[in-house]
């Protein structure tokens, strides 16, 4: 049943079926590839058939044993052996049957529990002594029965997770109990309980043991808000070597979704340490990278942890994201225009060659006229409109009639910037004339006219020349004010 | 099939099964009815040494409850 599936939800619920049905592959392939809530669906139907074989009966003979007094129930217990009390107990007034379970041993107490349905003794478990619960966790920890556990962890007391988490020293241990919980609220409140060097001890645990890891990171991604952060802080605090075993870990068993919901909550002081580890220099860790924070919908998230790069791996993600095709493009150019990262995107513009650079002009967002807007105003802002320029050449008609509208707003601000660096740059006269030439309309040529008037005389004479060839010219000309 | 019914409620409440190719749906009902199957024998096997060491008044009472 291994290796059918690198999605630990998808895991953790064949791992619990497992416990129940012997499968051919065929029919596990088939299971795994249903996804997680119909797996949970089909596995609590099976438990539910299970648990009410004889629960009609059970109910009617636990309404009689409230004639015997807890001392007889206490040695019926154990007379009867765990199976049969374990359901017993399930349909018992949990007031009784936590006195009962008072009676009885942690050993024989694990035993029962390993066999109750765990929806009808959640209140006794609330009810018992921590000191109880914590004798019952150690004997089953020591058997390793971890899914149990992680399932009646959802319904500890708070003084009863303190108590476990006081006694039991294995903290990889701790991790597989957290990971097998199913409440995921009570996960968080489990964590918050827990004193921060307890917390680095457990995620550390995960972080030096490659099998946990992925346990580890799915605890983080679990638990809520401010925690998330908290346990993110505390893995990336590790030395790089670690967190670059731990990338190749991600890598292969495809974490990325949660590595990158974790690092998108982090103190952002760790970003350069994680993005530029040597782990990530690899093009087809980049690719699952940007394949994730697309299919996950993390861009937006990813987009920080990119500009903590170095140049080089920039150019690598710039590369690849555009090698993904058209639509993890249009994706992250979307992602930068709704979180206002574009200075990012004008950074890693810089490193495409002619054949990116033509893709990202007929992108469907180079005919959406905010986001061009955006795109000229930061490109003004960090001095890149050269590189605005050099696009503007590539852009299609309606696009760069958007471009010259914008740019003759507020009396030209931003022609003038282009115009201004034009002077520095190749082909920068002909790209502002080749832009302009699609005008026709007279109040705008006479708005163009009136920025080109101001320029000194050489440059008047560079445009007018490029102007020339596009044939722009002639009309300019005509409009140019009195 | 031992647990006929059984089955036929879990194909009619969890929805997907019925978009799963027919092999796959043989070996998981198989696998479903074993289950089920030694788990009640385990159950009823423990029923009838649990009654046994009910006080004898309670034991006609489980006997009849559990039959």
């Amino acid at each position: 049943m291994n290796d059918l599936t690198t999605n630990l939800e998808i895991q953790i619920e064949l791992e619990k079926l497992e416990q129940y049905l012997t499968l051919n592959d065929a029919t596990w392939q088939a299971l795994a590839d249903a996804g997680t809530n119909n797996l949970r669906a089909l596995r609590e139907h099976i438990e539910q058939e299970m648990y009410d074989q004889h629960r009609k009966g059970f109910q009617h003979l636990a309404s009689w044993t409230r004639w015997l007094s807890i001392k007889q129930l206490a040695k019926l217990a154990y007379a009867v052996g765990a199976k049969m009390a374990a359901r017993l107990v399930g349909e018992m007034d949990p007031y009784f049957a936590v006195k009962v379970a008072r009676r009885l041993t942690p050993d024989f107490l694990g035993e029962i529990a390993a066999q109750a349905d765990p929806r009808k003794i959640r209140e006794i478990i609330r009810r018992l002594p921590a000191e109880t619960i914590r004798e019952v966790a150690l004997k089953q920890i020591q058997e390793k029965q971890f899914l149990l556990l992680g399932r009646f962890a959802d319904a500890l007391s708070a003084p009863s997770i303190r108590e476990v988490v006081n006694a039991v020293k294995d903290d990889g241990a701790l991790l597989n109990i957290a990971f097998y919980m199913e409440n995921t609220t009570q996960l968080s409140n489990v964590i918050r309980m827990i004193d921060n060097s307890r917390l680095a001890s457990i995620v550390r645990s995960g972080t030096e043991n490659i099998d946990l890891w992925p346990k580890a990171i799915w605890v983080i991604d679990h638990v809520e808000g401010e925690l998330k952060s908290r346990l993110g802080n505390i893995m990336a605090e590790q030395d790089e070597r670690t967190l670059d075993s731990l990338v190749g870990v991600a890598h292969r068993q495809q974490l990325w979704g949660p590595v990158l919901r974790a690092l998108s909550v982090i103190n952002p002081r760790y970003h350069r340490k994680i993005v530029n580890l040597p782990a990530l220099r690899n093009n087809s860790v980049i690719t699952d990278l940007v394949n994730a924070a697309v299919s996950k919908n993390l861009l937006e998230e990813t987009l920080p942890l990119v500009k903590a790069m170095q140049r080089d791996y920039q150019e690598v993600v710039a590369h690849t994201a555009l090698r993904q095709g058209e639509e993890v493009a249009e994706a992250v150019v979307q992602a930068a225009h709704q979180s206002g990262q574009w200075d990012l995107i004008l950074d890693l513009a810089q490193f495409l060659g002619d054949d990116e650079r033509n893709m990202m002009a007929k992108l469907p967002s180079s005919h959406n006229p905010s986001v061009i807007e955006a795109l000229m105003r930061n490109a003004a802002k960090s001095g890149k409109t050269d590189l605005l320029l050099d696009f503007a050449r590539r852009f299609h008609r309606e696009g760069l009639q958007t471009v010259v509208e914008i740019s003759l707003r507020d009396g030209g601000d931003l022609l003038q910037a282009f115009l201004d660096a034009a002077r520095d740059t190749r082909n920068g006269w002909q790209a502002i004339a080749t832009a302009v030439s699609v005008v026709d309309a007279p109040d705008m040529l006479r708005d163009i006219g009136r920025v080109y008037q101001r320029q000194p005389p050489q440059d008047q004479q560079a445009f007018r020349e490029a102007a020339n060839e596009t044939g722009l010219w002639p009309r300019l000309e005509q409009a140019l004010p009195a | 099939m031992n647990n006929k019914d059984a089955i036929e409620r879990m194909h009619q409440r969890v929805g997907f099964l019925s978009y799963l190719p027919e092999p796959v749906t043989q070996d998981l009902d198989r696998a479903v009815d074993d289950y089920l199957e030694s788990e009640k024998s385990r159950l009823n096997k423990a029923i009838d040494t649990g009654v046994q060491a009910l006080p004898l008044w309670l034991r006609s009472i489980a006997r009849s409850a559990l039959r």
